[in-house]
């Protein structure tokens, strides 16, 4: 056998038909994304939930006396409130939309527009309310705080801010994935 | 360019151009699920890429050189993700019922392919595709002499292994 039998055997391919789109397969796997990312939100609004809820708990705990000392309390469960009303609002969200592929499609961009959205803002709802209540307690403590605990206190929400930085931009990534999934979708009948 | 002139143009190309994808799915992705993944990724740099086609080049050495590339990348990008695991989820999808090859010469061509290097893989389609050694070069960017060189390896290895294969040869001089 030469190259060029080779080479004819592998034109001859081209008469047989070759392969067809799997219209229920990719359905399906859309709608393995979207529960990922719903997954992901529940996992990540129970969470916070529940954390700010013990903190809340442990400051109150810890016995506040002025109404300065139940402002990161009030913070903390403001946290919880939000995410709570976020949460539902999410949810009735993703219920209009219907269970076709692209409905499904379409519930998993916005999703991920949620979470990319919880992400970009958690500075201003979630770290700035809690560092200013918390300094403005230790600031206004009878007894003055050593500088440890201040540098302490600052840095941990200086690393919670950056490590949040960061979140946004795999939601993003993730969104413009799926965004670009549904042109491709939206313009191909072949895979319609 | 028009939205509208995107979207027939991707689809024509999708239509017309069938055979050439399968061939680089069969030849990069070993499973259904990876083909999938692949096809996927295909098609999406072939959407993002239509804008900048300028016709200087055959749409068919083009779109080549686009699923090439794509596999090539994927198939570095692939192997890192699944070192060390086989994700079983992967394979519960099938967004391509691909037919494999019914020719037993044909899967073993596949098969042989399968077993070079990323770009003697590319190089070897191209080869069979009947691409010129520039064609291959420009699309792959390396020099036509190290085409050459690597052409001529792989016709060597393919032709050795095929009269090993008894059956084949006896129904080649029929």
């Amino acid at each position: 056998m030469e190259f060029e039998d080779l080479q004819v055997i592998w034109t001859d391919q081209d008469k047989t038909p070759l392969f067809a789109f799997d219209h229920d397969a990719m359905h399906r796997k859309i709608q393995s994304r979207l529960r990922n990312s719903q997954r992901i939100a529940s996992t990540q609004e129970w969470g916070l939930g529940l954390i700010f809820l013990a903190v809340a708990l442990i400051l109150v705990l810890m016995g506040q006396t002025t109404w300065i000392g139940f402002l990161p309390v009030a913070a903390a469960l403001f946290v919880v409130g939000r995410v709570w009303v976020r949460r539902q609002r999410r949810k009735a969200s993703l219920k209009g939309f219907d269970a076709s592929m692209l409905g499904t499609l379409n519930a998993a961009i916005a999703n991920e527009s949620h979470l990319y959205q919880e992400g970009r803002t958690l500075l201003f709802w979630m770290l700035l309310p809690m560092a200013t209540t918390s300094l403005m307690n230790m600031a206004a403590s009878p007894t003055s705080k050593p500088l440890w605990q201040w540098l302490f206190v600052i840095g941990s929400f200086v690393l919670g801010y950056l490590v949040a930085l960061r979140a946004p931009r795999k939601h993003a990534r993730q969104r413009t994935s799926l965004i670009e999934v549904r042109t491709v979708l939206l313009n191909a009948k072949e895979l319609q | 360019m028009l939205e509208a002139e995107q979207q027939e143009r991707f689809e024509t190309w999708l239509a017309q151009y069938r055979a050439m994808f399968y061939k680089v799915m069969q030849a990069f992705a070993f499973n259904q699920a990876d083909r999938d993944d692949l096809f996927q990724e295909i098609c999406l740099q072939v959407w993002k890429s239509i804008p900048a086609f300028r016709g200087d080049a055959a749409a068919s050495t083009w779109l080549y050189r686009i699923a090439l590339n794509t596999a090539i990348t994927w198939s570095q990008q692939s192997r890192k993700h699944n070192k060390g695991h086989d994700d079983i989820a992967q394979h519960s999808h099938h967004l391509t019922q691909t037919a494999p090859p019914t020719d037993e010469r044909l899967a073993w061509l596949y098969e042989q392919i399968a077993g070079f290097h990323p770009v003697d893989r590319s190089l070897a389609l191209l080869l069979l595709d009947g691409f010129s050694y520039r064609d291959m070069a420009h699309m792959l960017g390396i020099s036509e002499s190290n085409v050459g060189v690597k052409i001529h390896r792989i016709k060597k290895h393919l032709v050795a292994k095929a009269k090993n294969q008894p059956s084949w040869n006896s129904k080649t001089s029929k």
